[in-house]
């Protein structure tokens, strides 16, 4: 110690333990709320926000929670949502004996790289980041060391598909590109497929994830299938965004699972949810003109919770339609370089990630790839998906969904004579496209796969009585009103002094009184 | 007054004498500036009463939070780890703090941020002032109660949450061992409690174990308190706040050393200072919740917040052509970044790399405080006056002058009070 400080010692007088003498009022009376057992106690508690990942409630409960017997009558049951209650119990409390079911083709363990998921899928431009919802990825956000431990990586047949049904869709809008600029996409597949489709466009449309609730062992929904899916393609993701160029239009990115049949509160978990939309004015504001709403086939129409969504975004003048994404098929008839896969519409590709080398030789690219051909990931590029699952029927497309329509129509309809001084004008035909010497095309030649098509072009927005009718919102963006106890779970508390005991559901619902806490 | 006959290499050989200083220059240039800041005694009340007053409205913030947890994920965007910190510590947040307040050219004080996590500067704050003192009579050390006011806190704090509160107390002072620019500040802790008879143990959150009677342990010793000089967004989880920047090698939280400490904390054989409540104040989203939930403070904190806060909000509720368009009346602050890192000016940030920063700022991580004008001296240096705050009452000044924003090279200065 210098002199300076010889002469200036630190003494010490007196031990100030007395409440007040130190520090400002506010500060006392803060320590005085934390030192009292009570404060301490709802402390305890709280730390079974993330007691999934920490595991530090176990012995704190053992040692306080064993000093009184309840008495029954002062336990009641409440309901509270089931998203707020795995935020503050764990995501699988309650089931915690209880894994999570994978298809046999997830094996892989996710990386860490899933612990960032919730910042690293958030849109990049800015007029897209209050549409997204990052609660499925905040699941695995951090310290969410069970979970992520459960957690494989999922990619199966039907993701295959969804992803060559996907680039097709893409094609198509390479083809216009002020078409695409102006129209927003909602993929509403379950939850991979979308997932899958939506990376396939993530080219040139940026993903806006709508994921809102958490996995659980007994959810209603299986979420932890779309986010195996996500952890699957994150790389891909990860190395199309900084690669899309912007502004992009949004193409939202939904779980058609969102509202799976709930019937059997003791043994499921509700973790449904509803999607939440921009509204009609936040839509033009990005610059949208066009709807299109990607089902997976058969229906056609949309799900309850966006009914009067859509409905409103056709009164405010959107252009709102429908396509089914079975639409895009296999080609049937293919000459072309690549090879069709399967001609059944809707089967899912044998494709694997190294798909086909029927020949034995270099594997063959879709035209659609686009710059998906110059990605370092294994993606089922060989085979060439249609609208319609015939090139001609591809290009009618646009007459279908006669969104931006071209100074003249690529392919003339029977009949019809370009002039001559548009010729130069045309744009070519897209690579894989034929070109007008291969024939002519209409829309009333049966035999080029239109029959087959779901009609879904056809579909206009009506409103209709869904469980979410009772308060019409008008697409004001504002939470839907949603039917009693839905996304709810019962528990099980005490009322004097307040505590929860433990869910109503699953097996068991002595969890309060167990010593471990809902994982690692 | 005669100008102090001290150069500064003589400053500069003094301060590497008491031990506590090694570094005198950073990059070849002074880091400490000889002369000293004179203070009249009325403006000091004044800048103690604003730091005062802005860590009561904090108070109020964690109260508001601890009555509504929602806004941990809605509005702080907390992780699952820096919640648990919260939680397991709320409403309790504070010990010391440090408020950076600037007068600003039309006469008001600044407050544009409140250090209440891991504060700094106590060395230079406590070895200047003595060796410029004598040049300068009739003038006042306000730093010289700044060592006794820490540990009346630290024993008050202790006294409260231990059960039962030892009559000696074993203080761990817990840091990043491996990162040797606070030596100097935790050799003054050490010194400071030694002093007063309690036992100081050293060491990183990764020496930390359970010692055989419940308490905490370092490097095998119990103890009582620990005094926290590891940040708290460092315990957590480790996030970048940019969007197109690698992910850090060392994301994972500390979980097993973390729940270590917050169960010996819930037991009553620990109390740790600053409290882990300190991950909501320290996180510069509150400066933007005192904004936009303006209504949910009392009178009081409101007209605080009004007179001293600069108007802040959270980056992503601005339209982005606005802030690029407005780039000069902005700065941009992630939530978590200290010490001039991670703070962009616009007025001094070039457009281009201005536009980069909003496209890149990760949404719920940064907020965008109004630049205000400071005061500056005749050599266009403003001045930062930290006035550190224990137990929510003023205690000292730390001083650091600098052209544009404070940040390491800022020069910290002797600063005594004239009546």
């Amino acid at each position: 110690m210098s002199n300076e400080q010889d002469a200036n010692p630190v003494k010490r007088r007196v031990m100030t333990q007395q409440p007040g003498l130190i520090g400002a009022q506010w500060w006392n009376e803060g320590l005085k709320e934390m030192s009292d057992p009570i404060a301490r106690r709802q402390a305890i508690l709280a730390l079974l926000t993330v007691g999934g990942t920490v595991a530090v409630v176990g012995g704190v409960l053992s040692a306080l929670g064993d000093d009184e017997e309840d008495d029954p009558s002062n336990r009641s049951v409440e309901m509270f949502g089931a998203l707020d209650a795995q935020r503050r119990l764990g995501w699988n409390f309650g089931a915690t004996a209880s894994g999570l079911v994978f298809p046999a083709e997830a094996t892989t363990p996710v990386s860490s790289a899933v612990r960032g998921l919730a910042t690293e899928l958030a849109p990049r431009q800015s007029a897209l980041k209050p549409f997204y919802q990052a609660t499925l990825f905040q699941s695995v956000d951090g310290n969410a060391v069970s979970l992520s431990q459960s957690l494989r990586t999922l990619h199966t047949p039907a993701m295959d598909t969804a992803f060559n049904q996907g680039l097709a869709l893409l094609s198509l809008f390479k083809e216009r590109p002020p078409a695409a600029a102006a129209t927003a996409v909602l993929v509403d597949l379950p939850g991979p497929e979308a997932v899958a489709f939506s990376t396939a466009l993530a080219e040139r449309f940026e993903p806006v994830f709508t994921y809102d609730n958490w996995p659980h062992p007994l959810g209603v929904v299986p979420a932890h299938l779309t986010l195996a899916a996500v952890a699957y393609y994150q790389p891909l993701l990860a190395w199309l965004a900084p690669r899309r160029d912007t502004p992009a239009p949004p193409v939202f990115v939904l779980d058609r699972e969102r509202l799976a049949p709930y019937t059997d509160p003791q043994k499921q978990f509700d973790n449904r949810y509803t999607a939440r939309m921009p509204s009609a004015e936040q839509l033009r504001a990005l610059g949208i003109q066009h709807v299109l709403y990607v089902l997976p086939g058969a229906v056609t129409q949309e799900l309850d919770d966006l009914n009067e969504d859509l409905v409103a975004w056709r009164d405010a003048g959107l252009d709102v339609k429908v396509v089914a994404a079975s639409d895009f098929r296999p080609e049937a008839l293919s000459t072309g370089p690549a090879d069709a896969g399967t001609a059944d519409a809707g089967t899912p590709d044998a494709g694997t990630a190294d798909a086909g080398t029927p020949d034995a030789g270099t594997p063959r690219v879709t035209p659609h790839a686009g710059i998906f051909a110059a990605s370092p990931f294994p993606l089922p590029l060989s085979h060439l998906y249609y609208f319609g699952g015939a090139r001609p029927v591809h290009a009618s497309f646009w007459q279908r969904y006669p969104w931006n329509p071209p100074t003249a129509p690529p392919f003339a309809a029977p009949g019809r004579q370009r002039p001559r001084s548009r010729r130069l004008a045309e744009p070519p035909p897209p690579a894989g496209m034929p070109r007008p010497a291969d024939g002519i095309v209409s829309l009333q030649n049966p035999d080029l796969g239109t029959s087959t098509l779901s009609g879904s072009d056809r579909y206009v927005p009506a409103r209709r009585p869904t469980m979410f009718s009772s308060v019409p919102r008008g697409a004001s963006g504002a939470p839907l009103q949603r039917p009693v106890n839905f996304g709810k779970v019962a528990m099980h508390v005490r009322n004097r002094p307040y505590s929860i005991l433990g869910p109503s559901f699953g097996p068991r619902s002595s969890w309060s009184r167990s010593s471990g806490s809902s994982g690692g | 007054m005669t100008p102090p006959p001290l150069t500064y290499e003589a400053l500069a050989e003094r301060l590497v004498r008491t031990g506590l200083v090694t570094d005198p220059w950073l990059e070849g240039m002074p880091r400490f500036r000889a002369e000293p800041l004179l203070v009249p005694a009325a403006r000091r009340a004044a800048l103690y009463r604003a730091a005062e007053d802005v860590a009561a409205a904090y108070h109020e913030l964690a109260r508001v939070c601890a009555a509504s947890p929602e806004f941990l994920d809605d509005f702080f965007c907390l992780t699952p780890v820096q919640k648990l910190m919260w939680q397991a510590s709320q409403p309790v947040w504070h010990g010391v703090a440090r408020a950076d307040v600037f007068v600003t050219q039309d006469g008001q004080l600044a407050v544009c941020e409140l250090n209440s996590d891991t504060p700094t500067g106590e060395v230079e704050a406590v070895l200047l002032n003595p060796l410029v003192h004598e040049g300068w009579p009739d003038t006042e050390d306000p730093n010289r109660a700044l060592g006794e006011r820490l540990c009346e806190m630290v024993e008050a704090l202790a006294g409260r949450l231990l059960m039962p509160a030892p009559e000696r107390l074993a203080v761990g002072i817990v840091y990043p061992t491996e990162i040797p620019e606070d030596l100097g500040l935790v050799r003054l802790y050490h010194q400071w409690f030694e002093a007063r008879g309690h036992t100081v143990h050293l060491g990183s959150p990764f020496n930390l174990s359970e010692a055989p009677d419940g308490r905490v342990a370092l490097l095998g010793a119990p103890c009582d308190v620990l005094l926290r000089h590891y940040k708290t967004d460092w315990w957590g989880e480790r996030l970048s706040v940019w969007d197109d920047e690698e992910s850090f090698e060392d994301r994972a939280p500390l979980t097993g050393p973390l729940a270590l400490v917050l169960r010996a904390c819930l037991e009553g054989r620990c109390a740790v200072v600053n409290p882990f409540g300190a991950v909501l104040t320290q996180n510069k989203r509150s400066l933007a919740f005192m904004w936009e939930h303006h209504a949910r403070f009392s009178a009081r904190a409101r007209a605080t917040i009004r007179a001293h806060i600069p108007y802040t909000v959270r980056l992503e509720t601005l339209p982005i052509e606005e802030l690029a368009r407005d780039r000069e009346q902005w700065v941009l602050k992630s939530d978590y970044g200290a010490e001039g890192d991670e703070v962009l000016v616009g007025r001094l940030t070039p457009q281009r790399e201005w536009n980069a920063a909003l496209v890149h700022a990760l949404p719920g991580r940064w907020v965008a405080q109004r630049y205000f004008a400071a005061e500056e001296s005749p050599s266009g240096e403003t001045i930062n006056h930290g006035v550190y705050v224990i137990a929510g009452q003023a205690a000292g000044l730390y001083t650091r002058v600098q052209r544009g924003a404070t940040d390491p090279l800022a020069l910290s200065t002797p600063v005594l009070i004239t009546p």
